[in-house]
């Protein structure tokens, strides 16, 4: 009996001496600080779609010069995507890249004119269409981001008052497609969920940070189909403090959906 | 000037007696007139200045000074002196002695006053237990040969092999000085209306030993590597286990490397039987890893060749100690400072079996580790001795130091599993950290800046990753903080070096970034702080 063994396509991002935001086909996956080495294997199936596909990085900042070279902390930029096991270790320097992008200029290369975009393209044979693709694209007008808002104040109500099935109402198209991905079904995520909650939430020590509209920033990406909240500095707008005294947070994306906004991922 | 009242009249310690007068009587028993009056009419005896110099003084390129002088002065009632103070606010003034160098002879001078008993003024010679007994010169004027324990070096030097390389050396950083006692006295009697006497005067020659002294460090670069991993595969009983040495880039030596393996049942036993020297002798490293029932054991030794005084002469050229220039090298055991490098190479070799205990918690997930070490690499040159100091009448630690010297060198390249947010995950990275004093300095006693101490922090580098399962993955927040820290400090006189070394703990925070559930953020420590050297290592 051979069990299949299911993948998960993933970015091995090992970037130092640049501020940066990864995306893939314009969602964005991370940012990185310019004063500190990053290295860290996001999982990205959920945004790879059938046929043409790209990975981009926008350089905002480039760190001075350092004094010294540090060879085992060398300034760079290397996005490699890669294909591995789903729910395994795979240790460092054992990634099998399929493709990649590496950003190395010549020392005297002349300074470029920030932000910097690189990308590349590949094809992947046809897969599943993903909601987003197909969602509205939006404007961010008056009326659209009062919307958002007000979609995002219900989703912060529903952590406020514990409603966990509310919540999974409106991320029923993220659980619906991503679950598959990550060996689970739809209801098993589910599960998985409110089991969390219920740990972070013991004893009622949860707490949620009040959504403060003058402190969200609605980022438009995918060619306006998607949308992400975060804060000005970059957090998820969705967060507060656990039982156990960590800190939780929801990143989420947000399309209109035949209409409606659906969390999408 | 320094104010210091005149000692009062009475009550007087007892100058040496005054010598017997022409009239035969005792110096001490009152002759019939003077028993008749009351009070006792003495007769004045007692000087208004005093001075202190030793044959340098006054001379050019020597002492710039011609006297330390100690005067009364009546109006104020005080004796005054024309001490002069290093202007190094660090440097305590020295207001009780006058320093020389052995040998030197010293001259003090008793002048003015109403005149004197005879025999008086008398000078009380006190020399250090060792150096004779107590001797009394009359009269205003004396100079006196002074000098420091004789045979002082070779009584020293006798004691080496009994007190150990660095406690032998130490007896050479700036001895401390025979303190001579030199009092000068006369009855303190004087004319009216004069009140204040001079009296007696107490001061002190401290005679350092003249030897310039220097040792030298040479040292080869040598950088010892030790790898260990282990790479277990989930459901599989076969675990591979291996372990290497290698040392690079000693000159001018050999290297031998023997291996052993025995296997009986679960036990697997490995020994590594590692030789490094010159034609003179060998330092043997022996190391043993062994696997008994899935646990892993291991240990080393360092052993000398069988050869008389083979590491002696293997590192004579890397130590040398000399005495006015003359070679005394050979009185050290220079292989205990050898030995003492090893074990803090060691000690940091150790590191290896930290890392392993951690990557132990998690077998399923593997671990590799090799840790890099080069203790004392380079070169140190430190002379030294005691002058005297042109400007006043002191003596200073002269010292001069050239070093290129790197304390230690270590990497560790770590990669093991832990649990990291409630999942498994993998450190992995490379971390460096570098103790290294590049420079030179000659000891100034005119200076007014800061003691001559150099303190230099380590510096680091390499950077550390975590990684989880693939799927929901982990992002660091800010940086994983890891690496080396400590200082090495330099005092120069006297001579000590000092090193603190340490692994500092592997912190961070960390979120869990999870597809369809919370995602966390947490502080977590990957490993506790690890304590490599804290001593003084000359
Ligand atoms: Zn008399
Ligand atoms: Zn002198
Ligand atoms: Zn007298």
């Amino acid at each position: 009996m051979t069990i299949p063994v299911s993948t998960v396509d993933y970015l091995n991002v090992s970037i130092h001496g640049y501020a940066c935001e990864v995306f893939v086909n314009r969602a964005p996956i991370l940012r990185t600080p310019v004063d500190a080495p990053y290295t860290a294997i996001p999982s990205v199936s959920e945004w790879l779609v059938g046929g043409d596909n790209e990975i981009a990085v926008r350089i905002d900042a480039i760190a001075p010069p350092a004094a010294t070279a540090d060879p085992l902390s060398p300034r760079r930029l290397i996005v490699q995507r890669c294909v591995g096991p789903l729910g395994e270790i795979v240790p460092a320097g054992e990634d099998q890249p399929i493709d990649g992008l590496t950003y190395a200029p010549a020392p005297d290369d002349p300074t470029p004119t920030l932000p910097l975009r690189i990308a590349y393209e590949f094809r992947l044979p046809q897969g599943p269409t993903w909601a987003w693709q197909t969602a509205a694209r939006l404007s961010l007008d008056a009326a659209t981001t009062a919307e958002l808002l007000m979609f995002l104040d219900a989703l912060h109500a529903d952590l406020v008052f514990g409603d966990i099935p509310g919540l999974l109402s409106r991320q029923r198209i993220k659980f619906a497609e991503l679950a598959p991905l990550y060996g689970m079904t739809p209801a098993s995520a589910r599960a998985g969920l409110l089991q969390q909650f219920t740990e972070l939430s013991k004893d009622g020590a949860w707490t949620v940070e009040p959504l403060r509209p003058d402190d969200v920033v609605l980022h438009l990406c995918c060619d306006g189909r998607v949308v992400e909240p975060r804060t000005r500095d970059d957090r998820p707008v969705l967060r507060g403090q656990a039982a156990d005294g960590n800190a939780w947070s929801l990143p989420v994306f947000i399309s209109r959906v035949d209409g409606m906004f659906e969390v999408v991922r | 000037m320094t104010q210091r009242p005149a000692p009062r009249p009475a009550p007087r310690k007892t100058p040496p007696p005054a010598l017997k007068s022409k009239a035969g009587q005792p110096a001490n028993a009152p002759c019939a007139t003077c028993q008749k009056q009351q009070p006792r009419k003495v007769p004045p005896c007692d000087f208004d200045k005093l001075e202190f110099s030793c044959k340098h003084c006054g001379v050019p390129d020597k002492r710039e000074i011609a006297s330390v002088a100690f005067w009364l002065d009546q109006g104020r009632g005080k004796i005054m002196t024309n001490q002069k103070h290093s202007p190094n606010k660090r440097n305590p003034a020295v207001t009780d002695r006058f320093e020389v160098i052995d040998p030197d002879t010293i001259k003090v001078k008793a002048s003015g006053g109403p005149g004197y008993s005879p025999g008086h003024p008398a000078l009380t010679i006190q020399p250090p237990m060792s150096l004779g007994p107590v001797k009394v010169l009359r009269g205003p004027v004396h100079e006196v040969a002074v000098s420091y324990e004789p045979n002082w070096f070779k009584n020293r030097l006798a004691n080496v092999t009994r007190i150990g390389f660095f406690a032998g050396l130490r007896q050479f950083f700036f001895p401390p000085p025979a303190v001579w006692v030199f009092t000068m006295a006369a009855c303190g009697a004087r004319p009216a209306p004069q009140r204040k006497a001079f009296y007696s005067w107490k001061h002190k020659v401290a005679v350092y030993p003249p030897d310039i002294f220097k040792i030298g460090l040479s040292l080869p670069s040598v950088r010892k590597r030790e790898k260990a991993s282990s790479w277990g595969k989930e459901g599989k009983v076969r675990y591979d286990n291996t372990s290497s040495s290698d040392t690079r880039g000693l000159a001018r030596t050999s290297q031998s490397t023997k291996e052993e393996m025995r296997t009986s049942g679960n036990t697997e036993l490995y020994r590594r039987t590692e030789s490094v020297g010159n034609k003179h002798g060998t330092v043997t490293q022996t190391q043993q890893l062994g696997t008994i029932r899935g646990r892993d054991y291991s240990s080393d030794k360092y052993e000398a060749s069988d050869a008389p005084d083979g590491r002696a002469l293997a590192t004579a050229k890397s130590f040398t100690f000399t005495r006015n220039g003359k070679d005394w090298t050979q009185s050290f055991k220079a292989a205990e400072f050898i030995e003492f490098l090893m074990n803090l190479r060691k000690q940091i070799l150790g590191l290896i079996e930290f890392f392993k205990a951690l990557g132990n918690k998690m077998p399923k997930i593997g671990w590799t580790f090799s840790v890099e070490v080069e203790v004392f690499a380079g070169s140190l040159e430190y002379e030294w001795g005691y002058k005297e100091w042109p400007k006043n009448h002191t003596v200073y630690k002269y010292y001069k130091v050239e070093v290129a010297l790197t304390l230690v060198s270590a990497k560790a390249e770590i990669a093991f599993g832990l649990e990291l947010l409630s999942a498994k995950a993998q450190v992995y990275g490379a971390v460096t950290g570098e103790l290294k004093l590049t420079f030179s300095r000659e000891a100034n006693p005119d200076r007014t800046g800061p003691a001559g101490t150099v303190s230099v922090p380590p510096s680091v580098g390499g950077e550390i990753g975590v990684r989880g399962a693939l799927g929901d993955w982990v992002e660091v927040v800010g940086k994983i903080n890891a690496g080396f820290e400590g200082a090495a400090t330099m005092e120069l006189g006297p001579f000590s070096l000092k090193a603190n070394f340490d692994l500092a703990p592997g912190k961070g925070t960390f979120t869990a970034k999870s597809k369809l559930f919370f995602s966390v953020t947490k502080q977590a420590t990957l490993w506790e702080k690890r304590p490599i050297w804290a001593r003084t290592i000359l």
